[in-house]
């Protein structure tokens, strides 16, 4: 699929609800896992706030701020025109005056700032469809160039990871190492980095990373996730400061096992719900089954952004339809009562008979200098 | 200046009482708690995220790295902060503050209306930023009472910086000029402009910054712009850089242009900066085409376009055009009655 394609798929489904003209809004927040639909319909990370407007006949204009963007907004997206303004609802109102829109649609307006929001609830009116489900239920699979952006970033990822092992070391603060994470992720490309990294000797969860010294015995786990071209991919990593001991390997190790067999169910036609089930199986026959919830996890993988987080949390109640070119990691990420909370995860995309591993190498239990 | 929102902050932000010690905090909330009692507000609830913790750092110490968060000011007692992330992750977040009371942002409008009780007005600050939905949500919560802004009276008590917040500045100056000297340096080897900023964003980290954001030009004598993409990697000349990099909590900015041979509109931007520096003093209205934005524990705490207040710090920038390309000159500057005292300036 191409973006082409993409708008294709929203121009059906708006003429299917009777839509004139659906206008996507963005926050300019482009995350690994909140939605953001014009970011994602546009293909473009705004500065600041801006609208994809789109008309039943295929029209399609883009409206930025703040104006000195432009030059950004026109090398990123050539093909689509190009409102450059200051002022978002001033430019809006007037495209609209410049020709009626019918029945109007909406994406995003909730997530705008309240400031902004206001004034474009008085231009959109009150009987504006709000479209966020729709749009997000047909433009679930990835582009193919988004595809090739999150084999990239997962790439990063991988590089950013042995990095870490390199340079991590008793005595250095888990920021201090987050951050030499993410400089050399944007230095082999990325141009942002979702990196929650925390360590201890016995953690309970995974948290952004604190000004705490690394200390031997400590084990850091680490959801590293560049985004290239705007497009994230996560995995996710554990490395004990100094050498694993044997209940740590045993124990991750299990972890993975559970992680592969969640990743084996993957295929067009099965549910989110069949691959978090099969990690919960594994668990359980090892004698887990209390932990295959919270507070001792929060969720076996989820959706990359930016844009659409599709498929979701990867979770036994997510009875979401898995189709080809999604892509998403899965995770099982938990506490276990040996070891503390570790983390492992791999990137997939869906293909027409299973899956693509993104990732080239998996997750096994690494260590740090100690 | 404005930056591409980060989705997720890295670097080291947990309060340190020996930077910003507890008395630094508590002239602050005897101040915003007589603003509320002048509103007849009972709560405040102060809003901020990653993007922007100006008002919710003022307070707490507290930045948003993970997500939205709110403070919530009672007139009497103890404060409480709602962070983003999982009761699990509170524990990191409670390091960020000196705020004792740290819980999910979870269910806000609940929690907010909870924490304000019944027939008690809420006050706000910062929430022109808060997402619609959550602020339809409280608003309805608190319906019929209205919500009581304070941003008029606080964002200008904010705006005047204190000895020690002035302190932090300075630093954060020294950050400014590691990174625009690198900046220029990869330029002059030749470099393309995202290498360049990456170098300024690595020389300002290796200097002790806590956080470091640099954008440059696409064309030459382009305005910066977010260098987001591995194809923004050009060699340009002249090439123009704006660059923010952030000392506990507060921000430095600057605009600067790196060119093999400065033309005459160097010249004018400099000397346009220079008249508006010799200017500037409390009161004062820049003249057109000289930017000065107030920053401290935001990059932009506005107003932009008014009078220069006394106490506040600026990022003046000047910039002359000649044959399509723009040539910038820039300085900060802590603003007094009789004058200002420049805490950065562009390098000659």
């Amino acid at each position: 699929m191409n973006r082409a394609e993409r708008i294709e798929r929203v121009l059906r489904r708006m003429a299917a609800e009777r839509i004139d003209t659906l206008i996507a809004l963005s926050n300019a927040k482009h995350h690994l896992a909140r939605i953001n639909l014009a970011a994602h319909l546009m293909g473009y990370r705004a500065l600041a706030e801006s609208a994809f407007v789109l008309r039943a006949d295929g029209t399609q204009r883009l409206i930025i701020t703040p104006a000195y963007d432009a030059e950004r907004a026109s090398l990123r997206q050539p093909e689509v025109p190009l409102t450059a303004s200051d002022d978002l609802a001033a430019a809006l109102a007037e495209l609209l005056r410049q020709r009626a829109p019918g029945r109007i649609a909406t994406t995003g307006l909730g997530a705008m700032p309240h400031n902004l929001a206001v004034r474009l609830l008085d231009i959109v009116g009150k009987d504006a469809v709000p479209f966020d489900d729709a749009v997000n239920e047909v433009t679930a699979p990835k582009t193919d160039e988004e595809l090739e952006n999150a084999r990239k970033a997962v790439a990063i990822a991988e590089q950013a990871h042995e990095h870490m092992l390199a340079v991590g070391r008793a005595g250095m603060r888990e920021c201090d190492l987050a951050v030499e994470m993410n400089l050399y992720a944007k230095e082999l490309g990325a141009n942002d980095n979702f990196l929650m990294l925390s360590a201890g000797p016995h953690q309970l969860g995974v948290g952004a990373s604190s000004n705490r010294p690394l200390a031997r015995g400590d084990v850091i786990i680490a959801e590293s996730t560049p985004a290239y071209d705007g497009q994230f991919g996560q995995i996710c990593r554990s490395a004990s400061v100094g050498p694993a001991s044997n209940v740590l390997v045993d124990k991750y190790a299990l972890l993975v096992r559970a992680m592969t067999a969640g990743i084996e169910k993957i295929r067009p036609g099965a549910t989110v719900s069949d691959v978090a089930g099969a990690i919960d199986v594994v668990m359980t026959e090892a004698g887990y089954e209390k932990y295959n919830h919270p507070p001792y996890l929060n969720r076996r993988g989820h959706g990359m952004g930016t844009g659409s987080i599709a498929p979701g949390d990867i979770d036994v109640e997510n009875h979401t339809v898995l189709e080809e070119d999604m892509a998403f990691v899965v995770h099982p990420n938990q506490y276990l009562p040996e070891t503390g909370y570790l983390l492992c995860g791999e990137p997939v995309r869906v293909t027409a008979t299973g899956y693509e591993a993104l990732s080239k190498k998996w997750a096994e239990m690494d260590s740090v200098k100690g | 200046m404005q930056i591409l929102e980060s989705t997720l902050l890295t670097g080291p932000y947990d309060w340190d009482e020996h930077v910003l010690p507890r008395s630094e905090y508590e002239p602050r909330i005897e101040r915003v708690r007589a603003a509320m009692a002048q509103a007849g507000a009972t709560m405040l609830a102060v809003f901020g995220h990653p993007g922007n913790s100006g008002a919710l750092a003022y307070l707490t110490n507290f930045t948003a790295k993970v997500g939205p968060a709110m403070a919530l000011v009672p007139r009497e007692g103890p404060l409480r902060i709602l962070a983003s992330g999982t009761p699990k992750m509170m524990d990191t977040a409670k390091l960020l503050t000196w705020v004792e009371d740290v819980r999910p942002l979870g269910n806000a409008t609940k929690t907010v209306t909870e924490f304000v009780g019944d027939g008690n007005t809420l006050a706000t600050w910062g929430f022109g930023a808060l997402p619609q939905g959550l602020y339809g949500g409280i608003a309805k919560a608190m319906a019929p009472r209205a919500l009581v802004s304070l941003d008029q009276v606080m964002d200008p008590v904010r705006r005047r910086k204190s000895p020690r917040e002035l302190e932090l500045i300075r630093g954060a100056a020294r950050f400014l000029t590691a990174a625009t000297d690198a900046f220029a340096a990869s330029v002059r080897a030749g470099k393309g402009v995202r290498s360049a900023g990456l170098a300024a964003e690595r020389a300002a980290i290796a200097a002790g910054a806590q956080d470091a954001r640099a954008m440059a030009s696409l064309s030459p004598g382009g305005v910066p712009l977010p260098l987001d993409e591995v194809s923004d990697e050009r060699v340009l000349d002249p090439a123009n850089a704006g660059i923010a990099v952030q000392n506990y909590g507060y921000w430095a900015s600057g605009t600067v242009t790196v060119a093999h041979q400065p033309g005459p509109a160097r010249v004018r931007a400099r000397d346009a900066l220079a008249a508006a520096l010799a200017a500037a003093r409390a009161g004062a209205q820049l003249p057109d085409g000289i930017a000065a934005n107030a920053i401290g524990l935001s990059l932009e705490e506005g107003p932009s376009g008014a009078p220069l207040e006394a106490g506040a710090v600026y990022a003046v920038t000047s910039r002359a055009t000649e044959g399509g390309e723009t040539t910038y000159a820039s300085a900060l500057v802590a603003v007094t009655d009789k004058g200002c005292d420049v805490l950065w300036q562009e390098p000659a």
